[in-house]
C-alpha cells in the first residue's frame, strides 16, 4: 500500500500541509445553479449530527454508479469553504482521477505515465481552503486490519488539518472501499441517484453501513426529477 | 308493386360513434391506469425523498434537483474547462 504523500518531497509529512504547502492550485468553476442554501444545511447538519471536538471525516457513498456521491461532496465542500469559511479536504477514492494531469506527469524519455506522481497528489483550489486528493492506492483487494489501521490513521491526522474530511468511495455494487472506509469514518451519508439505484442495493448498503458500528447520517437525493409540469405544479 | 321509393335514413344504425368513442376513451384510460400502475409496482428504483425515507428508514438531508449535465469530475479539478 502505498501512503499518500501531502508534499513535492516524497519524505515529507503532514506538517507541510498544515503549514500551508500545496502540490498545485486549480481554478473551480460554480455552476450557476448550484444548491448553495440546501448544500450549506447539508453540512450544517452532517457537522451537528455528528458533533466532533475535532475535524469530522464523513463518507459521501452511493449504492450504485452514477457522480451523485463526487458531485455532492465536492459542491457541498465548496459551499463550505467559500460561505462558511471551513477547511474542507475532499479524497477521492473512485476509479476517477482528480489530481493526476497526465501531460505534465509524463517524465521526459517515458512513454508511460507514473500512477501516482508526487506532484500531483493534492490539489488546492484557489482563493478558497477547498483541498482535494486521489486515494486509489490507498487499498488493496482485500479487507485485512491493518490496512483498516493505516487508513484509520491518516483519517485521524487529517482531522487535526481540516474541519471536515470527505471521502468519496467508488459505487458500493463494484467495490468494497466503501464498507471498509465505513469503520474508518465518524459517519457515512448514503447518497441516492434517482431512478437510476435500486432499492434492493440500497437496502443491502444500509444494511452493511449498520454493521460497521458507525452512524448513518442520512441519505441524500441526486438528479431528482419533476415528471409533473410547473404548470400543473402550480395549479395543484 | 312498389308503394314508395326507398329513402336514405336520418342518422346511421350501426356503428353507433358517440358511444364506440366513449367507450374507447374509457377503456383506453383504464389500460393506461393499469399500466402505470403495473410499471410504478415493478419499478425497483428511488424517485422521490418521501420513497428514500420510507424505505431506508433514513432521515433524507438533502434532495437535489437534476441539472444539466457538468463537465467531468477530472476535467473540473483542472479547471481546465471552459
Amino acid at each position: 500500500m502505498k501512503k499518500l504523500n501531502f508534499a513535492q518531497d516524497d519524505y515529507a509529512d503532514l506538517g507541510l500541509l498544515r503549514a500551508g504547502l500545496a502540490t498545485r492550485e486549480t481554478e473551480w468553476e460554480v455552476p450557476e445553479d448550484l444548491a448553495v442554501v440546501d448544500l450549506i444545511e447539508l453540512y450544517l447538519e452532517i457537522e451537528s449530527s455528528l458533533a466532533m471536538e475535532r475535524g469530522t471525516v464523513v463518507q459521501f457513498i452511493g449504492a450504485s454508479g452514477g457522480p451523485g456521491s463526487a458531485l455532492i461532496a465536492l459542491d457541498m465542500a465548496w459551499a463550505a469553504v467559500s460561505v462558511l469559511g471551513k477547511k474542507v479536504l475532499v479524497l477521492n477514492g473512485t476509479r476517477s482521477r482528480w489530481t493526476m494531469e497526465a501531460s505534465r506527469t509524463v517524465a521526459e524519455g517515458e512513454d508511460s505515465v507514473h500512477p501516482m506522481s508526487t506532484h500531483g497528489d493534492l490539489v488546492k483550489v484557489a482563493g478558497h481552503e477547498l483541498y482535494m486528493a486521489d486515494m486509489q492506492n490507498w487499498h488493496g483487494k482485500t479487507l485485512s486490519r491493518s490496512k483498516n489501521e493505516e487508513i484509520s490513521g491518516h483519517l485521524r491526522e487529517f482531522c487535526l488539518a481540516f474541519d471536515m474530511v470527505v471521502v468519496v468511495p467508488p459505487p458500493a455494487d463494484s467495490d468494497p472501499l466503501g464498507a471498509i472506509m465505513a469503520r474508518c469514518v465518524d459517519g457515512s451519508i448514503l447518497v441516492i441517484e434517482a431512478e437510476h439505484t435500486r432499492r434492493s442495493s440500497a437496502i443491502r448498503l444500509r444494511e452493511i453501513l449498520s454493521r460497521s458500528g458507525r452512524p448513518i447520517v442520512g441519505a441524500v437525493l441526486h438528479d431528482r426529477q419533476n415528471h409533473i409540469p410547473p404548470w400543473l405544479a402550480t395549479m395543484m | 308493386m312498389m308503394i314508395s321509393a326507398p329513402t336514405q335514413p336520418y342518422k346511421t344504425a350501426r356503428p353507433r360513434k358517440l358511444i364506440t368513442l366513449l367507450a374507447c376513451m374509457f377503456g383506453g384510460a383504464i389500460l393506461a391506469a393499469g399500466a402505470a400502475l403495473l410499471r410504478e409496482a415493478q419499478d425497483d428504483r428511488f424517485s422521490s425523498a418521501e420513497q428514500v425515507a420510507y424505505l431506508l428508514d433514513l432521515p433524507v438531508l438533502a434532495s437535489f434537483e437534476k441539472r444539466p449535465s457538468r463537465p467531468p469530475l477530472e476535467l473540473i479539478a483542472f479547471g481546465g474547462h471552459e
